[in-house]
């Protein structure tokens, strides 16, 4: 790993008028009596902000490629949608406390529905299975009978 | 999906000897396609919600970034094929994950910056190659042999630029491409990068001062290799 050389109260005013600079955000006079540096100071490195300026210029992509493209992801049958998207938002809506949640995806109502539903059988199956144990305990007479 | 269909209503005007209440009149509802109005004033959140059971709305988000994404790409591998290439996996990658995307102080942009700076890495390292530029993506297609001379010293100076470029560490290529060629922010910068905006500001410094050390020793190598060619 690179350690950095110390950074002086001077370098952090350079640094903030490299970036005022290169975001345009005032004239270079005005911004040289603002951070008190004088041209000297950053001469070159004003050059070379002007020199990256000129070269890095946004390029176009080519229309067929980007037309193919939202082809692919544009049209709505373009995707094959996995069986959880398949289910009609209308179906998942009907979930109790689901229409509270309307930013989930379906795939996350339908995984709470299912895993509330087997919450829910769980329970019942282990309520019913204490019951049970309890009607015959107390009940043991019958039982021999 | 928009929630907020729009609905256009037209009566037909009553024909002669329809007897018809006026209230009964038949109504021709014709539901307008809500989406592609909706989707282009809907914020990049709003559509990365709809995005998750609609692609239509992911095809507005692509559109929104597709360029600036494709720039991106562009100035880290030099080169039209690659860059179209790994812009079209950045968005298939985007598309399979946006259920996985989650808007926690990150905005989808910067997810998407992420992505794109994920694969080129990958992209650089299974390449296992430093980026060799080629004059010709400089000169451009406009470039004739009769061209005038400072045109050619102009390219020459460019595809040096660029050369230093490839050279800085890829988080220093990374911000000067945020800051050049995709104009964003201190902030979106620090939030691609996840860094402070001062941390942005010294790092942009630092960046400067490496590229013109850079430029520097390219020059001086161009210097000493001109005498061997002309022997």
């Amino acid at each position: 790993m690179t350690v950095l050389p110390p950074y002086s109260a001077e370098d952090q005013r350079i640094a903030d008028f490299l970036i005022d600079y290169v975001d345009d955000v005032a004239p270079l006079s005005e911004l040289f009596n603002k951070y008190n540096l004088l041209p000297d100071q950053v001469g070159d490195l004003i050059t070379l902000t002007d020199r990256l300026r000129a070269t890095l210029v946004m390029v176009q992509p080519s229309a067929d490629f980007v037309e193919a493209l939202l082809q692919e992801f544009g049209s709505p049958r373009a995707d094959s949608p996995a069986w959880w998207q398949r289910v009609p938002r209308a179906v998942t809506s009907r979930i109790p406390f689901m229409p509270a949640m309307p930013d989930l995806s379906n795939r996350t109502k339908l995984a709470a529905g299912i895993g509330g539903l087997t919450l829910m059988l769980l329970t019942a199956r282990s309520l019913n299975h204490f019951l049970s144990m309890r009607h015959r305990q107390e009940a043991p007479g019958e039982m021999i009978a | 999906m928009p929630t907020s269909a729009r609905y256009t209503q037209h009566t037909s005007p009553p024909l002669p000897g329809d007897h018809r209440n006026h209230l009964e009149t038949e109504v021709f509802v014709i539901m307008t396609e809500p989406e592609t109005r909706e989707y282009e004033l809907a914020d990049d959140a709003q559509l990365v919600r709809w995005a998750r059971d609609d692609s239509e709305a992911f095809g507005e988000l692509y559109r929104r970034y597709v360029q600036k994404i494709y720039n991106y790409v562009y100035y880290r591998t030099h080169n039209h094929h690659d860059a179209e290439d790994l812009t079209a996996r950045v968005f298939y990658r985007a598309f399979g994950h946006i259920d996985s995307y989650t808007d926690r102080g990150i905005p989808f942009s910067a997810w998407l910056y992420r992505i794109a700076h994920n694969l080129v890495a990958n992209w650089h390292r299974d390449r296992g190659r430093r980026q060799v530029i080629s004059l010709d993506d400089y000169l451009g297609s406009s470039q004739h042999e009769d061209a005038p001379e400072e045109q050619i010293e102009s390219a020459e100076e460019k595809q040096a630029l660029m050369a230093a470029l490839s050279q800085l560490p890829e988080d220093r290529q990374q911000l000067i491409i945020l800051k050049y060629v995709e104009k964003l922010s201190n902030a979106e910068i620090g939030q691609i990068m996840n860094r402070t905006e001062g941390a942005v500001k010294s790092l942009y410094h630092r960046t400067l001062l490496a590229l013109r050390k850079e430029l520097t020793r390219g020059a001086k190598r161009h210097k000493n290799e001109a005498p061997e060619n002309q022997e």
